[in-house]
């Protein structure tokens, strides 16, 4: 089964980590030192341009928005859309004044940020979004929220290498603000979960913590992943062009594809059971037919071999007729 | 093993081909005259030849009603009832009830919108189905999309249910030359929306369709005010409020709950403006109905334009779960009054989970 559902890099972080972790093992006994993690948190600062002081590390991006929604969502009206790939929305439903969804619609996939009203919020999106692979706000949109009203406002830029957008320059000047980076899809670490926070004051104040929250191999992956910043370039300008390529294969197959800043598509088939024919033929795409619109999918975008691959699997299916027979 | 029934209506979808709107009653022998060939028998083969569980052993009807078809494979299969040379509605209801005394467990039906009609009458929520789409008219959202997606469904189902709609053409509107589809029911199809998710899945809709439901209907029994009178439109959401109230619910009807009691059922719409003439505090609460997302104008009729105008949109309240409405582009209300539709258009928040909401646009 080739695995196309979960926004990976389908390249392995450079090779320097590989040998870094491998020395590491010799190291296991001991816990990742308080001055290891300023290490990192420097490495981390320098290549977002902020001060070592405004970051938070955590394992994932999910981890760091479980604790903003649990230490600062209380009696917010915890904000995010539909469909989102934060899991950690069912812990608001616990601490939040409400959880409010905002109902994603294609086309344009516009939404109503002037339209959330005047109770205050702790509004949660990706930057770009997932799964519509859209920058769904704007630097003016974004200012305006943060100045109109008393809303806390986080943004997980989990793609900013393939997107190269960013609001990390907005955060010393907006306390109500913060930015998550992860090194979990261009740098390649899914399999170790390192991410960190950009932190305004108000998310500071209230999430700093002395406590170690990643294990000595990830911290070693982590720092020396981020001392060969050019390799995880590399991967991301491999895998535009390779978004590119797979969304012009399969327009040509009759798909409606949108555009992507990020490292996935999302397509709408013709009929709603695109992921399930391709499941049968051995590749794993998200469906979200049953959970979002009827005939939608979203397809992260493999190297050259997966790629192929889908294409070839795609033009032998039958999901492409109106009904199949 | 597991007891699963087979029953197959060969003549639906034979209509689409030659520009009719179905083959109910004397539309077959016109569509036959037209040349139309049968479109389910193909259907029923594919989804059969794509059915890999070992555990089933079906109970099907005889000839092109479902025998025809099983027997061109391997499975295990017995046969019930008879018929004629002409298969007609009362065949399918007569045969579907033997099936349901052989003790199936799940039925699978190919068919439209009628033949769903005659599988609710006699299974009703009791049996769970899956629905094979073939027909001509096809506004029900209980269909699977494909025979893939059938096929999935017979290859995973085990305990876990969610509830769709049948639907059908609204027979006092089309007399109206309109063509819309009104609520007939529910029935239970399996929920395979967990298995299809991935590791990183971009939707978080992983409770229980059923849980998910109860927690909407007790954040609304919570949330009543004691002097206000609670119109409870139809539907599965709407009923589980009546039962956390320990109270029972008409499933298709308009009821009333005041002081946390039941104080009309299946009411009409003179009882309605008479409640809104006695009762200074009065709410509606509505779900929409899955597939094409209308709250008015379909499914209770009761709830007139002119209610509509009296209630207005602040008192009307729209609960749903996510699975069914995160499918919807919008909710939609057509009243056959403009001004109403256009006042109750714009966001519209829905209920869908315990103070949790989801804000969606209403067309009209």
């Amino acid at each position: 089964m080739i695995d196309l559902s979960s926004n990976e890099s389908p390249y392995l972080p450079s090779p320097k980590v590989g040998k870094e972790v491998g020395m590491q093992l010799e190291h296991l006994n001991r816990y990742v030192r308080s001055e290891e993690i300023r290490t990192l948190k420097k490495s981390m600062a320098d290549y977002c341009g902020v001060s070592e002081e405004r970051i938070l590390i955590g394992p994932g991006t999910d981890y760091l928005f479980a604790q903003a929604i649990y230490r600062l969502g209380r009696n917010r009206n915890v904000v995010t859309f539909n469909p989102t790939n934060l899991h950690c929305m069912e812990n608001a439903r616990y601490v939040a004044a409400q959880v409010v969804r905002l109902q994603l619609v294609p086309p344009a996939f516009e939404i109503d940020w002037a339209g959330l009203g005047s109770w205050p919020g702790l509004i949660l999106f990706d930057y770009p979004n997932n799964p519509t692979g859209q920058c769904l706000i704007n630097r003016g949109q974004l200012i305006s929220l943060l100045e109109g009203g008393n809303h806390l406002v986080l943004v997980d830029e989990a793609g900013y290498e393939y997107c190269g957008k960013t609001f990390v320059d907005l955060v010393p000047k907006y306390p109500h603000l913060a930015v998550t980076r992860t090194l979990n899809k261009a740098f390649g670490l899914a399999g170790l979960r390192v991410s960190w926070m950009i932190a305004g004051d108000s998310f500071l104040e209230e999430l700093d913590t002395k406590e170690v929250l990643i294990s000595r191999v990830a911290y070693a992956a982590a720092l020396t992943a981020l001392e060969d910043i050019a390799y995880a370039k590399d991967c991301a300008a491999r895998t535009i062009s390779e978004r590119e390529r797979l969304g012009r294969g399969l327009m040509a197959l009759g798909l409606e594809v949108f555009s992507s800043e990020a490292n996935y598509l999302l397509v709408r088939a013709k009929t709603a059971d695109l992921a399930l024919q391709l499941k049968t033929a051995g590749f794993l795409v998200e469906d979200l037919s049953l959970v979002w619109l009827s005939g939608f999918c979203r397809i992260s975008v493999g190297n050259r071999e997966e790629n192929e691959a889908l294409l070839g699997a795609l033009s032998s299916l039958s999901c492409f007729d109106e009904q199949d027979s | 093993m597991i007891k699963i029934g087979l029953v197959v209506n060969p003549f639906a979808g034979m209509g689409g081909s030659v520009g009719l709107k179905g083959t109910d009653g004397d539309l077959y022998s016109k569509a036959v005259a037209l040349g139309s060939e049968p479109v389910a028998p193909g259907r029923i083969r594919k989804v059969l030849s794509l059915v890999t569980r070992k555990d089933l052993s079906f109970i099907c009807a005889p000839g092109v009603m479902g025998e025809e078809y099983l027997k061109d494979f391997d499975f295990s299969y017995k046969v019930v009832g008879t018929i004629g040379d002409r298969t007609t509605s009362a065949d399918t209801k007569r045969i579907v009830g033997e099936m349901v005394e052989e003790g199936i467990e799940i039925l699978v039906f190919v068919g439209g919108d009628g033949t769903a009609r005659d599988v609710l009458d006699v299974v009703g929520m009791n049996i769970p189905v899956i629905a094979i789409p073939s027909g001509v008219k096809m506004f029900s959202s209980v269909f699977t999309f494909s025979a893939h997606a059938a096929a999935e469904m017979i290859n995973t189902f085990g305990s876990a249910f969610t509830e769709k709609e049948i639907l059908d053409i609204d027979e006092e509107a089309f007399i109206e030359n309109r063509l819309v589809a009104k609520l007939y029911g529910y029935v239970n199809v399996p929920d395979i929306q967990h298995l299809l998710q991935g590791t990183k899945a971009a939707s978080d809709v992983r409770s229980v369709a059923k849980d998910k439901k109860r927690e909407v209907a007790k954040y609304i029994v919570e949330d009543m005010d004691q002097d206000t009178v609670y119109i409870l439109g139809p539907g599965t959401t709407l009923k589980a409020i009546a039962d956390v109230l320990s109270l029972e619910k008409t499933l298709l009807g308009v009821d009333v709950v005041l002081h946390g009691k039941m104080v009309g059922k299946d009411i009409n719409e003179a009882d309605i403006l008479d409640l809104i003439r006695r009762y200074k505090k009065l709410k509606i609460v509505v779900t929409p109905i899955g597939g094409n997302g209308f709250i008015f104008g379909r499914g209770s009729r009761q709830i007139s334009s002119q209610v509509l105008g009296l209630v207005g949109k602040n008192n009307v309240i729209v609960v749903g779960t996510l699975d069914k409405v995160g499918p919807l582009t919008c909710l939609r209300v057509d009243t056959g009054d403009y001004e109403i539709d256009k006042a109750f258009g714009g966001k519209m928040d829905v209920v869908i989970g315990h103070h949790e909401k989801i804000i969606m646009e209403v067309k009209f």
